[in-house]
């Protein structure tokens, strides 16, 4: 495996674990999970593995491949890679309804309303967690996920 | 910390009790079963403060998943992220040209290297032509200080023994944004005219081996696509750099970029290049030495240049000016989805260099100057992607140049609509291809003219010439079985003045073995393009009365007018037989005015190759090829200034005439006929390249690469008319790179690289004074240069400010090893550049 798809292991396995820290709505407990990736990025192949493997509660994961900022709506996170970033704007407002966990990955985004944030500390690979924007959106956030993260 | 200790031995507790049932598990299978145990795995003990990144790198996701957060965490730091973009370097990088698509270049079917903009930056490489020494199979040369000639393997100065710019590449498809700009006169292209900064460079792909299935003509030897930033940031991208260096080098470089709405980007960028010459001499034919311009002025050169060239031989440049260029363009940038992308592109430049190109009579090197504007629209929207571009200006390939005038306003077109059918398995790209092209001389020649008051001078095309293709072609790409990848592609082109519709293709075979090994074969054939020079070459130069023709010693072409000033040279002059022609005249003709089939010269490669992801820390390419080429076209002279007074007439059955079409007896004569014309001469190449990348520890990068070939040359017509077999010496049998990055820490860059080349002799253009093997052996020396070996050592050290913003050094040909990289060209020296990078 490629030290470029390593990173984007990490980052999926990131982002799994981000589920068992965040609660969502009773509403959106039944059928199956739905993590969105915004645009073609070598994550989704990471994330199907996961999915293969893993659940989220009794809910099966499936990754969607998202082509509009539209359609983030119907997913329970979004991931918006690096080269997608200027699509973050659009994306939070609309999900603006629903409880989305919107997470991005480029220094800075955490302002723009994402509740997760991927950013590299020193050749490191680390996140940014905004309780705020999280809450926001009508998720609940358990604390220890705030520590583990640079909260925001 | 004590939390995650605790939390660690429990795991740890754990794993080594799941290692020892495993364990205890395998040594009965072994019992039992001894082939399986070499399957069974073992899982390690994973000691969270004790881990190295390698044991890191072989835990399985089941093993991954079960982790809690925080312990990811920490083997996330283990890994760290600096190692991906060092390693991005070499193998794991996108590219789109091989295939059309995004795709790794460990999975390209294709010879295939890239090189990031990271890349770029790191070497410390202030000219596209620069950053080509980093990649493997490519035979840069630099002919004066920032100026280069680039030969994809190699086919350079072939034939041999011809005029200067027969030894410029002109067999390979460079495009920018994946639209050719190779220029349309004879194919090669001009570096210099590039409209694009080196700060907006996203990357170059660069695939070796004939491609024209897969992009039109002149694909022959290859393939480079410069990709331009297309994705920016949220806000605002800016990237500046500048930077100044010995010989009054001014280098500029803007890229900025930001966001007008949700769906659309503007960027623009810029570039400003300034460089004097290394030198204050210049090869002279006449002479056979490098002379200073004070030399040259006293002389022959000057004399001789009253009649064919406007002294002084450098015109918009100062005579120690090597290069002067400014470029600016403007991009719209329109994608509404991550599928939709839609690109307006609008450039100009201005360029003046002095190199080697179009010879004069005193020299190899002239100079050229370009002022062109470009416009494109380029279009994908899902699986279809059309582009549209038109290019416009003036150029002159030699300045100063009278006889003829080869200065002319140009236009061309290029249109290209392609549609990918995705089947699953199988995936269709069919395409269809419009390119056309005008050169007008005609403005230039009256103003000459006029100028000199003399109706005889002519220009090279004489008037308004055209080439036009129309192509279309289909590529299959079957994955019967998820490793297994077949290819086939063909096209057909359709040129203007050119009976024959010109096939090309490329059959492809790879096969991926656990995303750690890919073999590939392939087998293409790829032509090269139909060009104005080589079709409409019209140029009928009668030179005055009294003109002596052949007083060498370096060559024969060489004229000069008798002249008591002359008086010194006279006992150069031989007198057996006498060299004095009267009422000479030059002729260069395209194929289109002589009414012969011009046969397009082509290429067929059959080639395998290997790439292996040895480790995380080693991988390796390897290819190995064999090339034939045939049918190339040349100035063909017919006639031999020792041996009489010949008319065209007689040699080739045409009309005689002079420039102003009066025939005219024979004997009168003296004519030099010189037709764009097929030669016998077929050319092989057999070679091989390999390529090894290596990162030590985290932040180092080692690239080792080089190519060892062999080119023999059957049916090569020597001066006498005999055709000869030979083995031709142009073309280094070895050249490669070796080059590492460090990054010590994250302020810190720090390149050192090396380009080598071996060997190599020249052969220009000669005639014998008489048809003796000693005239022609003393002729020939005159003509050929042999080029030592030589290392190109750079190196680069850089400091980060704040964010994006650097200071840096650089030092290039750092061994002080001064001597020229091409046939007669300047001497290159050692150079120094310092810069500051403004980025954010």
């Amino acid at each position: 495996m490629s030290a470029s798809a390593q990173n984007e292991k990490f980052k999926a396995l990131f982002l799994y674990n981000f589920t068992k820290f965040i609660e969502w709505p009773e509403s959106q407990k039944g059928g199956d999970f739905v993590i969105g990736v915004m645009g073609s990025s070598p994550i989704i192949n990471e994330l199907s593995t996961i999915a293969e493997k893993k659940t989220v509660g009794s809910q099966d994961i499936v990754v969607k491949k998202l082509n509009s900022a539209s359609e983030a709506n119907a997913c329970h996170i979004v991931y918006v890679p690096e080269n997608q970033s200027n699509k973050v704007n659009a994306i939070i407002s609309s999900v603006s309804s629903t409880s989305v966990l919107v997470i991005s990955d480029k220094d800075g985004l955490i302002s723009s309303g994402s509740g997760i944030n991927y950013v590299s500390v020193n050749g490191k690979q680390k996140f940014e967690v905004s309780k705020t924007n999280i809450e926001s959106t009508g998720l609940k956030v358990n604390s220890q996920l705030l520590s583990l993260g640079i909260s925001k | 910390m004590k939390k995650l200790n605790n939390k660690q031995l429990k795991m740890n507790t754990n794993m080594k009790n799941i290692y020892l049932k495993k364990c205890v598990f395998a040594v009965v299978s072994m019992l039992i079963m001894m082939i399986s145990v070499t399957l069974m795995a073992q899982e390690p003990v994973i000691d969270m403060n004790d881990i190295s990144r390698e044991e890191v790198l072989e835990l399985s996701y089941d093993q991954l998943l079960n982790m809690p957060l925080e312990d990811l965490m920490k083997l996330a730091d283990i890994v760290g992220v600096s190692m991906e973009e060092l390693l991005q370097l070499a193998m794991n990088k996108n590219v789109s040209t091989a295939s059309k698509k995004m795709e790794t270049v460990f999975e390209s079917p294709l010879s295939t290297s890239v090189i990031t903009s990271d890349e770029i930056r790191l070497s410390g490489a202030t000219t596209v032509a620069e950053a080509l020494r980093l990649v493997p199979g490519l035979i840069v040369r630099e002919e004066s200080n920032g100026n280069y000639d680039i030969h994809i393997r190699g086919f350079d100065n072939v034939p041999p023994e011809n005029f200067t710019h027969f030894s410029e590449n002109m067999i390979s498809l460079i495009m920018l944004d994946g639209i050719p700009v190779y220029s349309n006169v004879a194919g090669g292209t001009f570096w210099e005219t590039l409209p694009v900064s080196i700060n907006q460079i996203d990357r170059i792909d660069v695939v070796r081996g004939p491609s024209s299935a897969l992009y039109g003509p002149n694909a022959v030897s290859g393939v480079i696509n410069i990709v331009t930033k297309k994705q920016g940031d949220d806000n605002f991208d800016l990237d500046f750099s500048q930077r100044v260096g010995a010989y009054n080098s001014i280098v500029g470089d803007l890229y900025a970029s930001t966001r007008i709405s949700d769906d659309l980007r503007v960027s623009i960028g810029g570039r400003y290049d300034i460089r004097d010459r290394m030198t204050d001499k210049q090869y002279e034919f006449f002479s056979g030495q490098y002379r200073t311009f004070e030399e040259q002025e006293t002389g022959i050169v000057n004399i001789t240049a009253i009649d064919t060239f406007e002294g002084p031989f450098f015109q918009s440049l100062p005579q120690e000016r090597s290069k002067e260029v400014f470029a600016g363009n403007i991009n719209l940038i329109y994608s509404p989805a991550y599928d939709v992308n839609i690109t307006a592109t609008g450039s100009m430049q201005s360029s003046s260099v002095n190199q080697i190109f179009f010879e004069n009579i005193a020299t190899p090197y002239s100079v050229r100057s370009s002022n062109t504007g470009f416009g494109s629209i380029n279009a994908n929207v899902k699986g279809l992607s059309a582009y549209f571009a038109f290019q416009g200006g003036t150029q002159d390939l030699s300045e100063g140049m009278v006889r003829p005038v080869i200065e002319y306003d140009m236009q061309s077109l290029n249109s290209n609509v392609e549609y990918l059918i995705d089947l699953g398995k199988l995936a269709l790209l069919p395409a269809v291809n419009y390119q056309s092209a005008s050169y007008d001389d005609k403005m230039y020649i009256q103003d000459m003219r006029e100028s000199k008051n003399d109706q005889n001078i002519d220009g090279l095309f004489g008037g308004e010439k055209t080439t036009s293709l129309f192509g279309g072609s289909l590529r299959a790409d079957y994955r019967p079985i998820e490793n297994l990848r077949l290819i086939a592609a063909g096209r057909f082109d359709k040129y203007d003045y050119i009976e024959e519709y010109y096939p090309s293709y490329q059959f492809v075979a790879s096969y991926n073995l656990n995303d750690k090994h890919l073999f590939r074969a392939l087998f293409s054939k790829a032509n090269r393009g139909a060009f104005v020079g080589d079709l409409h070459a019209n140029f009928r130069n009668p030179i005055i009365e009294g003109l002596v023709v052949g007083a060498i010693p370096a060559d024969s072409y060489n004229m000069f007018l008798m002249d008591p000033q002359l008086a010194p040279f006279a006992p150069l002059l031989p007198t057996d037989p006498p060299p004095i022609h009267y009422n000479f005249t030059q002729y260069y003709l395209g194929s289109n005015n002589t009414d012969r089939e011009l046969k397009l010269m082509s290429m067929n490669m059959f080639e395998i190759g290997y790439r292996g992801k040895i480790s995380n820390q080693f991988q390796i390419e390897i290819e190995g090829f064999i090339s034939n080429a045939k049918d190339f076209d040349a100035l063909v002279s017919y006639t031999h200034v020792d041996t009489g007074y010949y008319s065209i007439g007689e040699l080739t059955g045409l009309p005689d005439y002079n420039s102003i079409g009066t025939p005219l007896p024979d004997t009168l004569y003296s004519e030099d006929p010189l037709y764009y014309e097929n030669l016998p001469l077929t050319a092989t190449q057999t070679g091989v390249s390999a390529t090894i990348s290596l990162s030590l520890a985290n932040n180092i990068l080692i690239k080792a690469f080089g190519t060892y070939q062999v080119t023999n040359i059957s049916n090569h017509l020597t001066v006498l008319g005999d055709t000869v077999d030979m083995e031709h010496k142009n073309t280094p049998s070895f050249y490669g790179g070796l080059t590492a990055i460090y990054i010590p820490t994250d302020k810190i860059e720090l390149f050192l690289g090396s380009y080598f080349y071996g060997a190599q002799t020249y052969n220009r253009y000669y005639r014998p004074l008489a048809p003796t093997p000693e005239a022609i052996a003393a002729a020939k020396a005159n003509a050929e240069d042999k080029i030592s070996s030589k290392i190109i050592l750079n190196a680069r050290a850089s400091y980060k400010v704040w964010n994006e913003s650097r200071i840096f050094v650089e030092g290039k040909n750092l061994l002080f090893d001064n001597s020229p990289e091409a046939g007669f060209g300047d001497e290159i020296k050692t150079m120094f550049f310092a810069g500051i990078q403004l980025g954010f």
